[in-house]
């Protein structure tokens, strides 16, 4: 095999290689699953750190409505959003680059534009906590009351994230 | 000592075909029995009357008209199930796929009219759906997930107990992610902001 005839045998094994990636099926993306972390506690919510965001008063008095969640203050940790695709599973990690919070979920079904149901499971320092099917919907979040740090709870939100608009 | 023939001997002897030993020993026996010689001579005498009449042998008419319509029915007979085959695929191929489309199509047209039937009447006391709950599975020993729906914060949630706390010392304000503008969940429908107030 001469020079030529090597490199178009690798030329074709990149192309098709390429092909086929383009063409994976499984890699299909059926939605976006975003996971946030929160940390609520009834003390100094200055403890967080100050790059901690102050949390709206939306989603504050959302969670305060549930007796199980209801803390003085909650502060915005982390957040990530990764997408749900149709063969794989995705991994997100909002604490990132620290793997202490991470959720692992991959689709138990086709979604629709509300609902997805998916195989979740939550990782807390590097163990498998949780695990468990999920149903979410678009304004119906999971919400894990985690473990204590700091004298207050990690609450970590799993939930239907909307479609990234294009750029204008 | 019965002397009595059977039945299958006198009838061979009736026919006369019966010979050697036997033949003598029932010709001494019919002797005294005049009815059974009689009966012999009325045989005899038909098989005489039928073998005069009847010739030993006959060649059946135009052979060739007889053999050709045997050879006919021999066709006939191999060719007919294959047309009756052609017939039945000829209706399947047909009508079948037909049946079939006109089936789900029923079926189809009665899922929408079941769909869109009267809303489903609610009778005291009666159960309504249950609503089946997630498996929550904790592989880790001491660690309890406690599943329920909240209505309330309009969500679902789980909570955990018997966890490892995460040390005082771990830092996420170093690690956390939040240093740029994000897509939003559905469930933090909010901007993001600094503790001093100023949007990220």
């Amino acid at each position: 095999m001469n020079r030529w005839q090597w490199m178009s045998f690798c030329v074709a094994i990149a192309l098709t290689a390429a092909v086929g990636a383009q063409e994976d099926p499984g890699r299909t993306k059926m939605g976006l699953v975003s996971v946030t972390v929160y940390h609520a506690t009834n003390g100094d919510p200055t403890v967080a750190g100050p790059k901690a965001a102050v949390v709206p008063k939306e989603t504050s008095e959302r969670l305060r409505r549930e007796e199980r969640l209801r803390f003085k203050s909650y502060r915005l940790l982390g957040q990530d959003t990764q997408p749900l695709l149709r063969s794989y599973e995705s991994w997100a990690q909002p604490l990132k680059p620290s793997d202490e919070v991470a959720v692992r979920f991959e689709a138990q079904g086709r979604p629709t534009k509300k609902t997805a149901i998916l195989d979740l499971e939550l990782w807390l320092g590097r163990k498998k906590t949780v695990k468990t099917d999920a149903r979410l919907e678009g304004n119906r979040p999971l919400f894990f009351l985690g473990p204590e740090w700091r004298g207050g709870r990690l609450i970590i939100a799993v939930a239907l994230a909307p479609e990234a608009k294009p750029a204008q | 000592m019965n002397t009595n023939p059977d039945e299958a001997k006198l009838a061979m002897w009736l026919d006369d075909e019966l010979q050697g030993e036997e033949l003598v020993a029932l010709e001494a026996w019919a002797a005294s029995q005049p009815e059974h010689v009689a009966a012999r001579e009325e045989v005899r005498r038909w098989r005489k009357l039928v073998t005069s009449a009847l010739p030993a042998t006959e060649e059946p008419p135009y052979p060739e008209f007889f053999n050709g319509r045997v050879a006919r029915a021999i066709r006939g007979q191999v060719a007919e199930p294959a047309v009756a085959g052609r017939r039945r695929f000829a209706w399947q191929s047909l009508f079948m796929p037909l049946a079939a489309c006109a089936g789900m199509v029923l079926a189809f047209w009665m899922g929408t009219k079941t769909q869109a039937g009267p809303p489903e009447v609610v009778v005291a006391g009666a159960p309504r759906a249950i609503p089946v709950e997630p498996v929550v599975y904790t592989p880790e020993r001491g660690v309890k997930a406690d599943w329920f729906a909240s209505a309330k914060a309009s969500a679902t949630v789980i909570v955990l107990s018997g966890l490892t706390a995460i040390p005082d010392a771990t830092d996420f304000s170093k690690t956390a992610a939040l240093h740029e503008e994000r897509e939003i969940d559905a469930t933090a429908e909010f901007k993001l902001e600094r503790n001093d107030g100023a949007g990220l």
